[in-house]
This record gives C-alpha cells, sequence and structure tokens, in this order.
C-alpha cells in the first residue's frame, strides 16, 4: 500500500512539474516484444502466454481498476483482456511497440463495453470516492486539487493526461492505445497541460 | 464512437474521480493475483482444445470410443449367468444359473446404457446425457465465428475512422469535438492553441 502511495506522488510530481513548466517529457518507451516471443504466442505457447499474463497482468488491472473503479470488475474484465488478447493475437502487428501498449488498447475496449453493458454509460461516482474509509491521508490535498482540475477538462484530454503520466505510457505508447498520432498525442498534452495550470491558478511548484 | 471521444468517461468529475480513487488500491494484491492467475490458466487448457479445433475434438471422440471399447469387453469378459441382461425387448429378465442359449452375445448387447454412449456427430465435448449435439460451441478458436460482438482486439477499434490528428503544422487538431453523437472524427485542420 505505501508503495502504492509514493508511486502515486512519483507520477503526481511528474506531472504537477509539467504543468508548471509547460514542458511535457516523454516517458521513455519500452522496446518492442522478440519476434520470437510474439510468434511463441502467437502459436499458442503456454510458457509464453504466462509470461505475458504474469508481466503484465497488474498494469492491465490498474488501468482497468482506473477506468471501472470496482476491484471485482476490474478483476474480471483483465483476464478478459487476456483471453481477447490470446483470441487476436493472430492478428497482431509487431510495430516495434511494447505489448503492454496492445495491451492497453485492448483494455480500453474491453473496459468500455463493459461499463456499457453492465454500469450504463453514465455511471456516476462522487467526489466522496476519494475519502477512502480508514485512509483519509490517502489522497492528499494537492491531489484533490488537481483531480479536481482534470475533472474539468476535455476527457479526451484528461484521458491522454492519465495514460501519460498515471500509468506511465510513452507518447508512442499512447498513440497506439488512442488510436491516434503522436502529434495528436502532443496536441492533447499540451492543451491538458495548459488548462490544468489554468484551473489551478498558480504556477504550480513541485 | 469518436476515437477523440474516450469510450466511456463521463464528464467528468466522476470519471477522473474513479481514476485517482482507484490508485491506492489499484495494484492487485497476492490473493488477486493468484484468482487472476488461475482463471487465466482455466483458459488456458480452454483454449488449447479449441485451438486444435475438429483435430482436436476428433482425438477426444476417438480416445473415448476407446475407453468404451475397453470397458465393455472388460464388462463382457467378467459377465455371468447372474447378470441381468437387457433384452431387444426391454424388458429385464434375471438369468439365474440357467444356460441360455440364445443369450446375445456381447457385440450384439449394447455395451453401455444408451444414455452414455459417445457423440457421434462431432457436438460437444462434455454433456453426453442426450447422445446428441448438445455441447456449446466453443467459437473462441482461431478463425472460428463470430462469438460476440465487440472486437476489441484493436486499439480505437470502435465503429468510426481514425482521428486525424495528422495536420500540417503538428498544430495539434484543435479543441476536440466531443459533443456531437458518432462523430466523425478530430477536426484536424490545423490551428492548434499553442
Amino acid at each position: 500500500m505505501v508503495a502504492a502511495i509514493e508511486l502515486g506522488a512519483t507520477w503526481l510530481e511528474r506531472l504537477l512539474l509539467a504543468i508548471s513548466s509547460g514542458v511535457a517529457e516523454d516517458a521513455p518507451s519500452q522496446r518492442g516484444p522478440a519476434f520470437a516471443y510474439v510468434e511463441s504466442l502467437q502459436r499458442g505457447d503456454h510458457e509464453s502466454w504466462r509470461l505475458l499474463f504474469d508481466e503484465e497482468s497488474a498494469a492491465i488491472y490498474r488501468y482497468v481498476f482506473s477506468r471501472l473503479g470496482n476491484a471485482e470488475d476490474a478483476e474480471d474484465v483483465t483476464n478478459q483482456v487476456f483471453e481477447e488478447a490470446w483470441r487476436s493475437i493472430g492478428r497482431y502487428r509487431d510495430e516495434g511497440l511494447p505489448l503492454r501498449a496492445w495491451l492497453f488498447g485492448i483494455a480500453r475496449n474491453v473496459a468500455g463495453s463493459h461499463r456499457r453493458r453492465f454500469m450504463g454509460r453514465n455511471a456516476q461516482v462522487s467526489i466522496d470516492a476519494l475519502q477512502i474509509e480508514g485512509r483519509p491521508d490517502a489522497v492528499h490535498t494537492e491531489m484533490l486539487d488537481l483531480v479536481r482540475a482534470l475533472a474539468s477538462i476535455d476527457p479526451a484530454q484528461a484521458e491522454t493526461i492519465s495514460l501519460r503520466y498515471i500509468h506511465g505510457l510513452s507518447l508512442i505508447e499512447t498513440a497506439a492505445v488512442l488510436g491516434t498520432t503522436v502529434d495528436g498525442v502532443k496536441g492533447r498534452q499540451q492543451r491538458a497541460l495548459a488548462a490544468l495550470k489554468r484551473r489551478l491558478g498558480r504556477d504550480t511548484t513541485v | 464512437m469518436n476515437v477523440n471521444q474516450p469510450d466511456d468517461m463521463t464528464p467528468n468529475l466522476a470519471a477522473l474521480a474513479r481514476e485517482v480513487a482507484a490508485l491506492p488500491f489499484a495494484w492487485p494484491d497476492a490473493a488477486t493475483r493468484s484468482r487472476m492467475r488461475s482463471r487465466f490458466e482455466d483458459a488456458l487448457a480452454a483454449k488449447t482444445v479449441a485451438k486444435h479445433g475438429w483435430l482436436g475434438r476428433g482425438f477426444l471422440i476417438a480416445a473415448a470410443l476407446l475407453a468404451l471399447g475397453a470397458s465393455a469387453a472388460a464388462a463382457s469378459a467378467s459377465r455371468s449367468p447372474m447378470d441381468l441382461v437387457r433384452d431387444p425387448g426391454g424388458v429385464v429378465r434375471d438369468i439365474i444359473g440357467k444356460p441360455q442359449p440364445q443369450q446375445p452375445t456381447p457385440s450384439s448387447a449394447p455395451a453401455v446404457a444408451p444414455s452414455a454412449t459417445p457423440d457421434d456427430d462431432h457436438g460437444g465435448d462434455d454433456d453426453d446425457r442426450r447422445g446428441r449435439d448438445d455441447g456449446p460451441d466453443d467459437n473462441s478458436g482461431p478463425g472460428s465465428g463470430d462469438d460476440g460482438p465487440d472486437d476489441n482486439s484493436g486499439p480505437g477499434s470502435g465503429d468510426d475512422g481514425p482521428d486525424d490528428n495528422s495536420g500540417p503544422g503538428s498544430g495539434d487538431d484543435g479543441p476536440d469535438d466531443n459533443s456531437g453523437p458518432g462523430g466523425s472524427g478530430g477536426s484536424g485542420s490545423g490551428g492548434g492553441d499553442d
């Protein structure tokens, strides 16, 4: 739990620095998978799939959790993501991106379908959701201010910020997940940072 | 669905509140990891059968037939006049110690009850109660038919075209227009605000 909070502070610091400076540094992009690895996945090699699951399931779970806000659903949908990946690996085209970006793209769609099917498109979660029972310090004021600011900007821009800073994807990976171009991601990101700076109403310093 | 518009992010406070609220708890704990891994293993095992399609099913059917043949042979070997024999008329009669010159030969007698006969129609592989094609189809193998409403395999695989965010000068794409239903992608006309 402590590690997770520290991780949160890390992304928060990075984001606040970017808002303050207006400069968004790209996260280092991971290397794409080795050809032999992809080939073994496409062959249905169980050990390769176990390796992929062990390496990526936690990040996928965290991403899905953030989209659904429910641990049980996140667990269920995470498994669905890998089952979908199994079905779709034959159509995977290696473009030098890590498999995580491809899995995030699947996760985004599966989680979206899940929400539409089971939660309704306009499921509402109160800001009270931030008040975590028994851990009033889990979300500190700075984060709360940032959340309010993020919540007030364009959803597409907010999602870009989420993928880039909260989930740590690089520009090109984020572009792959969103189905857009790197320039498109850069544009949304810059506008989002500017809007956040205006919303926060101050020169944010870390 | 416009890929410029996040598929499920409600404007807007709720979505981000949920996003950040999840953070302290977001990494799966050991129990969650274990459950997910177990379910994944089950899926792998199931997919393996599905992956081999008819070949795998044929193998399973052949194996079942061999097993049934072996059990029938064992049953006939141990058959004694004290056994109950089901005659062709369906009447069960007790054969008690008397030689039966017209006793059905093992080959003509059903080896097992009809309800347990193997499928011969290439149907499901796990429900043999009626001996018919009553198994649920598994369309999850590669090249199989459609098995779900959504194709979630590709990023942004919604029902519209991709963004055109590659306008000249990488001038971003202007403010995203997320208001229109089923919009046709980003405006992509340059003229960013930076």
